[in-house]
Parts: C-alpha cells; structure tokens; sequence
C-alpha cells in the first residue's frame, strides 16, 4: 500500500513530563490552524467535535467502579489512545462516549454538539462484527439504512469508501470469503460510511499480526487525514498508541493516571520508531503504566 | 464450479452406500426365514413384501400421499405459527418466561394422550390429523426460532444500537437472518415428526376419511394379519419421511446460500 504522510499543524512538541497532571492540557487555541490551508475544507474543519468527560463515573452491580471520575477533553480532530492493563475501564469508557453504556456519575458531551444514534458517532469494535448474510458492500451499507439516509446516495457512498479501504475488487463477497485484514477493513468501511465526527476503536488491530497492524494504523492515518474525526482509540500495544495519535491516555483501576502530549514530529513514519525520541516516549508511557504497582 | 459438483456427488455417494446396507439386509432377512423356517403370517420374504408393494402399490401410493399432505401441512403451519410465537418471544423475555414452560409442557405430553381428546373436540376429520401433526412439531420450531433470534452476539447488537435501530429494524435486519439457519435446523428436526404424527393420528382416526392414508391402511392391514402389506406401509412411510427431509435439505440449499455458499 502507498502511504501518504501526514502533517500535523501543531509543530509544539509538549515533553514528556512526569509531573503533568491529567486536567493541566487542554488550551490547545485552534483545533486546525489556518496554515493547514487547503488540506481542509471548511466543511470538514467544522465537522468534527471534541469531546469532553467530566467526573465520569460507571459503577457495575455490586459496587465495582469500572470508570472512576474521569476527567477527559480530546480536541476536534485529534487522536488520543486509552492505553492500560485489562480491566482498567478502558473499554467502558469508550462505551460511554458511544452512548452503549449509562454513566452512573458525571457526562460526555460533544463540542460541536451532534445527535446521538444518527452515525455521528462510530465505533469499530476488537472482532469485525460483519453480518455474515451480508456481502462486505452491503455490511458497510448497513448503517445507512439504519439512519435513513437517502437511498440513491447509499451506494456511492458505500463503493467509493470500499474503494478508498482497498477493497473495490472485494465488494461481493461475504465475510467468511475475507481474510482477518479484509474484514477489518470492511468494518472500518463501516464506521467511516456515515461520515462521523467522532470515532471510537475499542483494540480494533488486537486480533492481527504485527504488519497487518502497522498496514491497517497507516490506512487509519490517511481516513483520518481525509475526514477529520475525532478518533479515540483503546489499545494494549504501546507502539501503536504512540504512533498514531496526539496524546496517550494512561488509565489504571478505572482511573485516568495521565494524559500525555505525544511529542513525536508529523507526519508519521514507521521509521520514528527507530528515533531516540520514540524510545524516550515509549519509556515514559511505560513507565506511567507501572504506575501507581 | 468445484463446490456444486461436490454437492451432487456427495448424495450420489451417500445414497449408494445406504442400497448397499439395504441388499445386505434383505440378504440377512431371506436367510433367517430359510434357515428357521418362519411362516409367512409372522414374517414374509423379502419376495413377498415386494410382491404386496406391488399389488397394492395404488392404494399405497394414494396412503403417502394423503399422509405427506396431512405431515407437510401441518409442518408448514407449525413453522408459521410457531416462528410468529418466537418472534413474540423474542421480543418480551415477560413473555417469554410466561408462555414458554407451556410450550415445553406441550412437548412433555405424549401424543397419544392428546390425540384422543383432539378427536373429541375436531372429529374424526382429516382436519384432526392436520392439528395434532401442528402440535408434534411446534417445540422444536420454537425452540429453535426462539434461540436463533436470541443469538446476536453484544458486538452485533451494540452496532445496532449505535445507529439508532428501532425494534423493527433490529429484528428485520438483525434477528431475523441470524434465526433463519436455526429455523432450517428445527424444520428439519420436525420434518421426521411430522410424518409420525400423522401416522399416529390416522391410527385414532381409523376408516373415517375416504381415501385412506398410510396410518389408517396399518390399522386395517393388522386387522386382518396381512404382514406382507403391513411391512410394505412401513416402508412406505419410510419412503415418506425420505422425501420430506430430502425436498427440506433441498429447501435448505436453496435458502441458506447467503450464510453457507463458498
């Protein structure tokens, strides 16, 4: 696959500090500065909506706090990653900003604010989750018929995003008839099919191997340069997490520990993981992850 | 086309072995009857079962299909009545806790018990036939349409939910696809009832309707010890059951593409 490469607007490269504290960020001014010109339309720029969790709590029956008050802001259009060992309340928390899962405490709110349940907010789940009656076109189609979108856009729409994923030879066949990567480009297809602004992955490259990964984080790179979304991103793999996003969310027992400014250059190459900057970062995510143990 | 070829020879196949069993058990039974010297009433040859197939092979031929009409219909209008009650059930669980253990009940009482009563109630009517083959297979078509229905996974409902599907277009779009392989399943399963159940109700029934069916012909053929014909019904109810559940795999084929094709 050809890789296009990214340039991020903000050249501010935020350090890695031990000290940061999880409510200091967030006066980020602009969220696309004009220099990025015409990469942008002003269609897209106004698209996209930030979110903001505060004090977000979800308590499970018997008292387990699976999300502990959480305070999150991720700027319009930005990628952050929720990194944190199993069972620290990442996926819940995803679920919250997908509107799946009630907050016992506290809220999320989109800044611009969207409609919930209209494809505003998409999720790409850890399995692809493809019905498997449906051909791959027709499983990216789905979310246009469930939000009423008119008919004779559906198909263009649908084809021109398999396209875009590299599937265009692919579009007639079930999911069985795909390979692991396939599928989880046609789920990707899926969630983009809506144009939404904000973009939830839960894992999405957990179950692939090591190049399909980096394959599917580049491809997920150029969407995103395309479209714009706000992209929030659960994940185990730290190499990932810092390669493809703006800032770390570290969580530990339903707490959020830190959030850190990625202080890698754009665009994003595979070959910054050989930076001393890359190794520098990956000590302090790692180190934050230790944590409190 | 590789997969299709496969699906023809595969029956060939199967269908050669099972004549093979066939002959060799014929065999068996000729010898027996040589070797232990049975008289005819108690068990006839092989020679002498085919030669009653053959004398009687209209009033045969008319019994499977009055019986295959009477298995089928009432197949048909289980499968009806049965998914709309599991598409209920899969729509309330209050329901579904109320009304399922008596669909259970329905199954844990034995047919022969019913069947009297049904007669009571419907008469001796070919129509009574029809209603007792509905209740032998309404369980399984339930059962299996209830659970097929049910069996979205969380990821696959939650997508569902995130687009903001009303009730109807999850159970259109989602529920209903994923039971339609359980539904064949429970068919299937009812397929080999159905025909029991319509035996079972012709025997209650007896002479009453004009043109008998297999269930009534055994009854009359014990009666008067005629052991050549009454093994001849047998296989021709067998030869019945055959051909419902072959015309239902057929079906099967034929529905389940979009979930089993290569």
């Amino acid at each position: 696959m050809v890789s296009r490469w990214f340039t991020r607007p903000n050249t501010k490269r935020p350090r890695c500090n031990p000290q940061q504290k999880t409510h200091r960020r967030h006066q980020r001014p602009t969220i696309f500065p004009s220099r990025l010109g015409e990469a942008l339309s002003a269609d897209i720029e106004q698209r996209a909506s930030s979110i903001h969790c505060r004090s977000l709590s979800v308590a499970f029956a018997g008292g387990v706090k699976a999300v502990d008050a959480v305070d999150l802001t991720v700027g319009a259009g930005e990628i952050i990653s929720l990194i944190g060992p199993s069972g620290c309340g990442k996926t819940t928390l995803l679920r919250c900003m997908a509107g799946l899962q009630a907050a016992s405490d506290g809220e999320v709110t989109l800044d611009p604010p969207v409609p919930a349940n209209h494809g505003n907010i998409s999720l790409v789940f850890q399995q692809p989750t493809l019905l498997p009656w449906r051909t791959a076109l027709e499983n990216v189609l789905l979310p246009l018929q469930l939000t009423q979108c008119p008919k004779q856009e559906r198909r263009t729409r649908a084809e021109s995003l398999l396209e875009t994923v590299g599937l265009a030879h692919a579009m007639d066949r079930f999911p069985r008839q795909l390979s692991g990567g396939m599928k989880m480009r046609v789920s990707i297809a899926r969630a983009l099919v809506t144009r939404p602004q904000v973009l939830l992955l839960d894992e999405p490259f957990a179950a692939l191997d090591d190049m399909l990964r980096s394959q599917l984080g580049e491809l997920l790179l150029e969407l995103w340069q395309a479209e714009r979304f706000t992209a929030v991103m659960v994940t185990h793999n730290i190499a990932e997490s810092i390669l493809l996003t703006h800032q770390v969310a570290v969580m530990q027992h339903g707490k959020l520990v830190n959030v850190l400014d990625n202080p890698l250059p754009w665009p994003r190459d595979p070959e910054l993981r050989t930076t001393p900057e890359f190794g520098k970062f990956y000590g302090c995510v790692t180190q934050r992850l230790k944590g409190d143990d | 086309m590789v997969a299709s070829r496969r699906s023809i020879t595969e029956p060939l196949v199967s269908v050669a072995m099972v004549t093979g069993v066939a002959l060799i058990a014929g065999l068996i039974w000729q010898l027996a009857i040589d070797r232990f010297d049975l008289p005819k009433a108690l068990l006839p040859t092989p020679r002498q079962c085919w030669a009653a197939v053959m004398s009687h092979r209209g009033t045969l031929l008319r019994g499977i299909i009055g019986t295959g009409f009477a298995a089928v219909a009432g197949l048909i209008a289980a499968v009806i009545l049965g998914s709309l009650l599991a598409i209920l059930f899969s729509q309330s669980k209050k329901l579904r806790l109320a009304l399922f253990p008596y669909v259970v009940l329905l199954q844990t009482v034995p047919i022969v018990a019913i069947a009297p009563l049904l007669i009571i109630w419907s008469g001796y009517r070919f129509r009574t036939v029809i209603i007792v083959t509905v209740i032998v297979c309404f369980f399984p078509i339930v059962n299996s349409v209830t659970a097929g229905l049910l069996s979205a996974s969380r990821e696959a409902s939650d997508l569902f939910r995130l687009y903001g599907a009303n009730r109807w277009q999850r159970l259109w779009r989602l529920q209903i696809p994923s039971a339609i392989p359980h539904l064949m399943v429970g068919v299937r399963t009812s397929s080999g009832l159905a025909v029991i159940g319509a035996i079972v109700a012709e025997f209650f029934i007896g002479d009453a309707t004009s043109d008998p069916g297999l269930g009534t012909l055994m009854m009359g053929w014990q009666a008067l010890m005629k052991t050549d014909a009454l093994i001849a019904a047998v296989f021709a109810s067998a030869l019945l059951g055959l051909v419902i559940y072959g015309v239902i795999q057929l079906l099967t084929g034929f529905l389940l593409k979009r979930w089993t094709s290569a």
